[in-house]
Order: C-alpha cells, then structure tokens, then sequence
C-alpha cells in the first residue's frame, strides 16, 4: 500500500483542507522555551538551581496549578504580600483572601522579589501557587503537617504579633480556627513524619477536614475539597501579619527563606535518588524527615507526588492509592496530577 | 539513574521534537511547558533503561503520547462547555485582521478539528499531514503495524474532511447571507 497524496500537496485539490493545515505548521517551541523548561526541570529534579531556579519551575506550573483559577486571584493578592506594609490597600481585605492561602515563606520571597524586580513576579506568583497547592496536600494527609505550618507563622507573627489579632478579622473569610492553631505550635513535636502518619491509614485526612468552615481560598481552587481550605488557614494568619507587619523583618528573613527552600529542594533530590536507585522504604522514610523539617514547604506537593510514588514502589499500593485519590482531588489540575494518577483507584 | 550529561544532550538535541509532538498532540501552547517538563522528567527517570531497541525519537514520541493523553483526560473535564461548534464560532467571530490573530484563529480552528479525532488517530494524521512523515516511519514511530497506521490515517482524513466540509457550507452561507445584505 503506497501513502495517499498529502493534503497539503497543493495536487490534492482541496484549497480549503490546505490553508486550513497549513496553521498547524508552525507549532515550534518559541524562543526561550528551551531555556525556560530547562530551569523548572533542574529545580523540580533538585538539581544544584535554587531559589529563583525554584521560582521558575513554579512559574512553568503556576500557569497550569489551577487552570484559569490561579492567575487572577494571586496576582492581585501578590500586591499586598511584595508591598508589605508599605501599602494595605484598600483591596486588601478581597484580596488576602486567596493570597492568604500563601504560606510564610511568600512573604519574604515578595519582599526580595520587589527588591530585585527580575521575574520577581513570577517567582511570587509560582511560589504562592504551589504553596497553595502543595501546602494544603500534606495537611489534608497528615496530622502532623499542620504544626510546622503553625511554627512558621508564629516567628512571622512575631514582628506584628500584636496585629495578628486585629488583622485577621479584616479579612472577612479568615476563619476563626487560625489562632487557636497557632497557639498549638508546640505540638509540633508530635509530629512523626508523613511515613509515620502515612502508616497510619484511612484516616490520614480526616484530622484536618473538620475545622474548615470557609472558602477562603475558593477562588483559587474552586474545585478543591473543604479541607483545602483547613490547610490553608493558618497561613492566613501569617500572611495577613507580615502584611501588615515590619517589612524590614521580612526582609531579613528572606535569606534563610532562599536557604531553606534550597535544603528542601536537596532533600527532595535525595529522596527522588533513593526512588530511582529502588530504595523506596528509604525515600518514605526520608520523606518522612523532610515533613518533620520542613512541614508545608514551598515544594511540599512535589513531596506530596514523590510520597505517593515511593509508598506505591515499597508495597504499600493502597495507601498510596488513598493519597492519590486525595490529592486528585483537592488538585485537579495540578501539574503533579499526571504523576500522581496511575496510582490513584480510579 | 540519567548521565545527567546524556539526559542534557537528549534534552538539547531533542526538545523542539518533544514540544512540537505534544502540540501535535493536542497539548494547548499554554500547557506545553509543563507538559514537557514532565516527559524530560520521564525521560530523566528511565533513560538508563532506553537500551536503544527502538529510536530515541520513537520512545520520545511515546512518553510524549502518554502525557497528551493524561493531559487530555484532564482537559475534557474542562472542555465539555465548548464543544467544536462553540469553538468554531469563537473563532469565528474574532474580527482582528492582524496576521498573527489569523494565524492564531486558523490555529484554532486546525486544532477544535483535530481534538475531534481520537489522539491515536490525531497523531497519525498529524505526523502524516503536517511532518511529512511516511506511514511506514510512523508506524515505526508509534510501534504499530503498518495497516492500522493506513486505517487510523484514512479514518482521520475522513473526520477532517467532514470538518473542512461543514467550515465550507458555513462560509457559504455566510456569504450567501452578507451579499443578501443581513448582517448576521
């Protein structure tokens, strides 16, 4: 059987058939794609990139976190956050609302993002994409997730400690639960590591689930389940106070924010090596360690996604199904989505 | 584990494959980064297992093939509300005459055709019509037989042509209309 004559030969005859394929041509990577791909690669393999190296993966998977969901709301929200005290705007109450879902570690990257100005927009946004999703992850998955959270927003609180209080109810949507949680950060200790909780069983994401009473963040995931909105609330708080609070103390905690986000993304590169090399009752186990460490860090949905392959790969098919299904569902459209399907039960 | 050498001159030498595979593919260019930060990242995962019994290209275009169709799976989801005709008269009712709007709209218009097609008769079609590949490369490529490559080739040409066809009469009438002088 010999081919057919190709549409676009111009004997084919179709005119309307030619000009019509004729767009599909040019469906070429633009420049800078290359280069682009290539950092959100490294960074997301944990390689030796950090920082903005980090910001540019998320950058590549802000686009795609949440759909449509996520461009509008953050940006908007990235205002608040970069200015810090500097300009509570009158759009600040609507607009913490989804920024809120950003973890501690936004605020500092906004105060250095303003300051450098290079794709400090991006950076911002990406982290606070991923933080929303990839926070809420662990916390809807384990117990333990929510008291390094907490701990992190209390050492933000401290500059503004005082405003914490007053500034939490301006943002209508801001629950009530965030202060008793933060008041809970000595809990942390109990916290055993997501290999520890993920043995545990079904009932990882029941703990977290309760206290969620409102949409806080309905506007970024529209389709996430309620306790998305529970992870994220704490984080309300924190972000709300360092917008409110010295933008001086802010700033000086970006570098050990950059410092950690580095050490998060080496541990993870580990723990991905101890998954490839096989190890991976290791790779739980160091997974483990990295949710003790770090708690609702700015990769914990890459964790998320890694502790779900490396439980599948060690045996535990089931429980990894389980944490599939929950983070299918609070993250649709997450970009880790894809990763995480085959293990899922349906 | 990936020489990391070996899995950047993959990468460098084979990006522009991947990504116009995955838009081939059906991967919107807006997702396309993504999408091919995870091949490379499958890529990176079992390089060390390629042992080179197919061609580097034919396992790309295959882990390429899997992400469009997770990737599709997940968009049906959210392409539900605009079905092809949505999509056409979308397109349609674009009035920009810059030429980069037309190219984009004639974009459009290719790929709401295209995302009529089943992916595996979609890539055949499109590494056929649009690449200039031979039917026996791309059953190489896509590690089918041959006959099936010349059946899902005749089944996409058949979807496109209906396609063309309906574009055509909608022309038409539209003309027919304009010239009677009823704006639509």
């Amino acid at each position: 059987m010999n081919d057919p004559r190709r549409l676009l030969d111009p004997r084919s005859g179709d005119p309307s058939a030619r000009s019509l394929l004729q767009a599909g041509l040019d469906m070429g990577p633009p420049p800078g794609a290359k280069d682009q791909v290539w950092s959100a690669l490294s960074a997301t393999l944990g390689g030796a990139v950090a920082g903005a190296a980090v910001g540019a993966t998320l950058a590549g998977k802000a686009s795609i976190a949440a759909g449509a969901a996520i461009p509008s709301a953050p940006v908007s929200g990235i205002g608040v956050s970069a200015q810090a005290a500097a300009a509570p705007t009158a759009a600040a109450p609507t607009a913490a609302a989804p920024t809120a879902a950003a973890p501690t570690a936004a605020a500092p990257l906004a105060a250095k993002a303003t300051v450098k100005l290079v794709a400090g927009k991006w950076i911002l946004l990406s982290s606070l994409a991923l933080v929303i999703a990839g926070g809420a992850i662990f916390q809807a998955m384990t117990r333990s997730a929510p008291a390094p959270r907490v701990a992190e927003a209390a050492i933000v609180a401290q500059p503004g400690s005082t405003t914490t209080a007053t500034a939490a109810p301006t943002v209508d949507q801001v629950p009530t639960a965030a202060p008793p949680l933060a008041t809970d950060s000595p809990t942390k200790s109990a916290a055993k590591g997501s290999a520890q909780s993920a043995a545990e069983g079904p009932s990882v994401a029941q703990p977290t689930r309760g206290a969620s009473t409102t949409s806080a963040a309905s506007d970024v995931e529209p389709r996430a389940p309620a306790r998305d909105n529970t992870s994220e609330r704490p984080s309300d708080a924190s972000s709300v106070t360092s917008d409110t609070g010295s933008a001086a103390a802010a700033d000086a905690k970006v570098d050990s924010k950059s410092t950690r986000i580095a050490e998060e993304s080496a541990a993870l590169a580990d723990a991905r090596a101890k998954v490839q090399s096989g190890d991976a009752s290791g790779a739980v186990a160091a997974l483990g360690e990295m949710d003790r460490k770090f708690g609702a860090g700015a990769l914990s949905q890459e964790r998320a996604a890694l502790l779900i392959r490396a439980l599948a790969e060690s045996g535990r098919r089931d429980l990894a199904a389980q944490y599939a299904d929950a983070f299918l569902a609070a993250y649709p459209s997450s970009p880790l989505a894809a990763r995480v399907r085959p293990f899922a039960t349906k | 584990m990936a020489d990391p050498t070996t899995f950047r001159e993959v990468y460098d030498a084979h990006f522009a494959f991947v990504w116009k595979s995955l838009r081939r593919l059906g991967v919107r260019e807006a997702d396309v980064p993504d999408a091919a930060q995870e091949v490379f990242l499958v890529v990176h995962r079992k390089l060390g297992e390629f042992e080179g019994r197919s061609k580097l290209t034919t396992w790309l275009f295959g882990i390429a093939l899997r992400v469009a169709r997770d990737r599709q799976k997940l968009a049906v989801n959210r392409r539900q509300v605009s079905d092809e005709a949505t999509v056409l008269a979308e397109a349609d009712e674009s009035v920009d005459i810059h030429a980069d709007a037309e190219r984009k709209q004639g974009l459009a218009l290719l790929e709401s055709i295209l995302d009529t097609m089943p992916l595996e008769q979609r890539a055949v079609f499109a590494l056929f019509e649009l690449d200039g590949i031979g039917c026996p490369e791309i059953a190489e490529l896509l590690d089918i037989p041959l006959g099936t490559t010349y059946s899902r080739l005749r089944l996409a040409r058949e979807a496109f042509q209906r396609a063309v066809n309906r574009l055509q009469a909608r022309d038409d009438f539209q003309a027919q209309a304009s010239a009677a002088g009823a704006p639509r």
